[in-house]
């Protein structure tokens, strides 16, 4: 059995100090990373889901609105008539619900909030007010939407 | 001493890596921040682009003769009122989230292929970035349409060519439209 040797290998106390402050400043730097990158994930998602949710809203009541033979509105909804369909768009809670001929279903995604759905009319213009927001309330985007209401009785 | 000069050396290069990676995913934020700006932005665009789109659309076929009004390459901007909107010279502010946008139209050809019934448009958003621009042709169609179905079926048209901003894509019983760019058709 080999006789155990004492080498006088160890560090100072200066040489200890440096090193847990350089593995602490370490620490404290993979920490940060750690959560920049969980805070910006979370903010780049809502901020994308909120994007996209805007478009697909102003899309829908542009495209519609081309469609359309006849609009009707109420101060929370707005109800496009084609030739033999309708799409009805309005708010109920927090969220936009869109009704047609095979019922109704949930058109804004679980993952925001619909804040405001205000419809007005002025002359043959219709204006909607759309205000979504994150699950969370520290994210909000909105558009208003402006539309020319037709008429076929001229 | 062999020993803790490598632990030394071997801490700082793991350090300075470290340092480069944490300098990478900052960039990566920046850049990333950067792309959602412009994001939001477009979706600004967007929006004001469609909104000046279907506003000259309604008054295009409520008061065609008001566009006759309109000199070629002079910024108009389009005015609220309790009954629709009016034409107002000058360019429209729009401050959005402490930013200012500026939303604007020039005829740029009264009579389009030597039609007065025809006139061609050019929608101006200026965000904080960029400035993007569309065009549109407004047709008095119903000086046109002969029969009450073709009315009918020609109020609802509305064309925008080249859109560099928006996505509006529809048109029926539309003649003659050979701009430089593209039509795009249900």
């Amino acid at each position: 059995m080999e006789k155990f040797i004492y080498h006088n290998k160890g560090f100072t106390l200066v040489e200890l100090l440096v090193y847990i402050g350089i593995a602490a400043i370490s620490f404290i730097l993979i920490l940060g990373i750690i959560y920049g990158i969980i805070y910006y994930t979370s903010f780049y998602f809502d901020k994308v889901t909120l994007s996209n949710e805007m478009f697909k809203i102003l899309h829908k009541i542009y495209y519609n609105s081309i469609e359309a033979k006849n609009i009707q509105t109420t101060t929370s909804s707005v109800s496009f008539e084609f030739n033999n369909s309708y799409e009805k768009l309005f708010a109920s809670g927090s969220s936009l619900y869109i009704e047609n001929a095979s019922g109704t279903d949930r058109y804004t995604s679980s993952n925001i909030k619909l804040m405001d759905f205000l419809v007005s009319t002025s002359g043959p213009y219709v204006k909607v007010f759309i205000n979504v927001s994150n699950l969370k309330g520290d994210q909000n985007l909105s558009a208003t939407s402006v539309i020319y209401k037709l008429s076929f009785n001229e | 001493m062999k020993f803790k000069s490598q632990i030394l050396v071997e801490v700082i290069v793991g350090l300075s890596v470290f340092i480069l990676v944490a300098i990478l995913i900052f960039a990566l934020f920046t850049i990333v921040s950067k792309s959602l700006k412009l994001s939001e932005e477009a979706l600004v665009v967007y929006n004001l682009s469609s909104n000046y789109s279907y506003i000259l659309l309604g008054i295009a076929r409520e008061n065609f003769s008001q566009l006759d009004k309109l000199e070629e390459n002079v910024s108009y901007f389009l005015s609220p009122t309790s009954t629709g909107y009016e034409i107002i010279e000058g360019r429209e502010l729009y401050p959005y989230k402490l930013e200012n946008y500026y939303v604007w139209f020039t005829v740029e050809n009264k009579t389009l292929e030597g039609d007065p019934s025809q006139k061609l448009l050019r929608i101006y958003v200026q965000s904080p970035n960029t400035l993007k621009s569309s065009l549109i042709v407004l047709t008095n169609l119903k000086e046109r349409a002969i029969f009450q179905d073709e009315w009918k079926e020609a109020t609802s048209s509305i064309i925008v060519i080249t859109p560099t901003t928006s996505l509006i894509y529809y048109s029926t019983k539309t003649e003659n439209v050979n701009i430089n760019g593209e039509v795009y058709l249900p």
